[in-house]
Parts: C-alpha cells; structure tokens; sequence
C-alpha cells in the first residue's frame, strides 16, 4: 500500500478543522442525512475534481492489497509518463501546530517544528529545502509529522514550560503527550543546520520518541474524561456516530444546510 | 465509527496494533527500529491541490476526524 500510494499526492484532511476544506469533504461525501460525516475517502484526478473511483466514508475495496493493486493500475492510466515516486516540493506540515500535535499522537509519531518560517532568509530557505529532500526521501517519508510555529506557541504547551529557552529560528523534535494536548522536547537544530545535522535531529526524534501502548478507543476516551481533555472542532461535529439522528436533523436544519 | 479498512490505512500513518486494555495505560514500548517508512500525507488541501497540479498525479483523500467522542489523540 506504501508504494502504491507513492504516485498520489496523498492528503489527509482534518474533518472539522476547517470550512473551507469541510465544503470540499461534503461535496464529495454527503452520510445518509445529508450531512459530513467523521471521514470521507476519495481518489481525484491531477485537477481535484475529476472522480477516479466512487467516493464514500471509506474505500470500498475489501483488503488492502485489492486497494493497493487498483491504486497502482488508476496511477499509471492517469499518469503514464511519470515513473517515480511523488516528491513534494514543500513539507508536509500540518495547518496549525494544536492540530499537528494532536494527529502527531493519534499517529505516534514524533513531530518536527519548523520555528519562525515566516521571516525570510536565504539561509534558512536552505536550511528548509534540506529538510523538504529529508521529508520526502525513501528512509524518512512518512516517519514523522511536520509544523510550523514560533518559540512562544512551543513555550505555551503542556509539558514544554520547565525548558529554560526555546530557540526563535530553526527546528526543533517534539514527542506529543498521549492526549496531543503537550510534547516532551526531544532535540534542536539550527537555522543554519546542514542536511546531516538535520537527520541527526529526524534520528533522535525516533530513537527518543518512546512508541506507546495503543489502548481501545473505550480506554482512550475515558483517560481523556477523566484528565478533562475536550477537543474543540473549528465546525460543527455532524457525524451521527456523535449526534443521535433527530439531533443532527435539528443542527442542519438551524444551519440551513 | 471507523470502517475496517480504515484501519489498515490509518495504521500506515503510524501506531501499533491494539493491546489488550489491561495493559497498563500508555506504557512505553522500548522498539522503535520498527518505525518504517509509511504513507506521506499531506495535512491541508490547498497544498495536495497545489502539488497535484505541478506533478500531474492523481491524488489520494482520506480525512478523518482526530478525535473520539471529543477527546483528541485517537482517529
């Protein structure tokens, strides 16, 4: 599946993390009362429009290798001439570093901080597109999540307050708490940090971010209860997993949806 | 609720398989050599749409929601 996924471009939208993307995910997918639901499978043309398969909440083949082969014969129809796998000329970072650290620990994956990338400099665009080659190479594609934030969004965190300083540039390896509420910083690297050093700092991250235990959803839910954690969506939650059907009729209906 | 093959597919996204509950909440496991690469997402749209438009390739959506009955950390 990992290899036939590598002619896609794969993304992975947040459900309910944005309006915007939440009107791209209902005009794909509309669950049985009309409404998004928890999450939406699609496979789409270069364009983004063109439907390759039939979309739904899942796909719909039965196994992963049914999946993998069909992906594999759409990828070459749709783009015969190109032969490697997809590299991204950007990172893959996540919107906001609230929502990269928390699918950083629905995943368990380590995250990478890119601090302060909105102040030019042609050191730290170096810096950036080693990291973006890292990113995307066979050894470290999809080992670890990415963010973009500044030293202050970092200080804020849970678990991040007892370190003395947080750099203002450069790149920084995060372990996310259970719950994606805070991190455990694992490792720093400068602005002016070279390709290896930059590796160094992906291979802390993994040696150092400890793999934990995966409970039940059940077990997961109740240590989030009883530790207060709540997750605030950006829009409504309209999955009727959530909300009984007369309420998710009654929250569409005031939305004029 | 996620659907079966959901999980193959969010497991290539990281995590190991499900323990039994009796183990002990979050404990630590020592075995991260078994980390290997895995399928690469892309977390926003715009950017997907972008690289999609560049590279010419099809591009593979999932979403989902990072949470469960509200309480983030779990797909």
């Amino acid at each position: 599946m990992v290899t036939a996924s590598r002619a896609f471009v794969c993304v992975r939208p947040a459900t309910y993390e944005s309006a915007t993307e939440g009107k791209l995910l209902l005009s794909l997918f509309r669950g049985r009362l009309g409404n998004l639901e928890n999450s939406v499978f699609a496979l789409l043309g270069p364009d983004g429009k063109e439907r390759l398969t039939k979309t739904g909440r899942s796909p719909h083949w039965k196994t992963a290798a049914h999946m993998a082969e069909r992906l594999t014969e759409l990828a070459k129809k749709v783009s015969p001439k190109q032969t490697q796998p997809f590299r991204a000329q950007q990172l893959p970072a996540y919107p906001t570093l609230r929502l990269a650290l928390n699918v950083a620990a629905c995943d368990d994956r380590p995250l990478i901080v890119r601090l302060s990338p909105s102040v030019p400099s042609k050191t730290r665009k170096k810096t950036t597109d080693h990291l973006i080659e890292i990113a995307w190479s066979d050894e470290w594609v999809g080992r670890v999540h990415y963010a973009n934030a500044t030293a202050a969004e970092i200080l804020a965190l849970d678990g991040i307050k007892g370190v003395a300083s947080i750099p203002d540039s450069g790149y920084i390896a995060l372990s996310p708490a259970p719950l994606g509420q805070g991190a455990k910083l694992l490792g720093e690297a400068s602005e002016r940090a070279s390709k290896a050093q930059l590796q160094k700092l992906l291979h802390k991250a993994i040696e150092e971010h400890k793999v934990r235990t995966v409970l039940s959803s059940r077990d997961h839910v109740r240590a989030g209860k009883r530790a207060g954690v709540s997750w605030e969506t950006v829009i409504p939650v309209t999955d009727p997993g959530r909300l009984d059907k007369d309420r998710a009729r009654r929250r569409l209906d005031k939305d004029g949806k | 609720m996620i659907y079966p093959i959901l999980l193959p597919l969010l497991a290539l996204s990281g995590g190991p398989a499900v323990v039994s509950p009796v183990a002990k909440a979050y404990a630590l496991r020592e075995n991260p050599s078994e980390r290997q690469p895995s399928i690469a997402w892309m977390g926003s749209w715009e950017q997907a749409k972008a690289e999609a438009a560049r590279t010419k390739r099809p591009i593979m959506l999932m979403s989902a929601a990072p949470h469960c009955r509200a309480v983030p950390g779990k797909w």
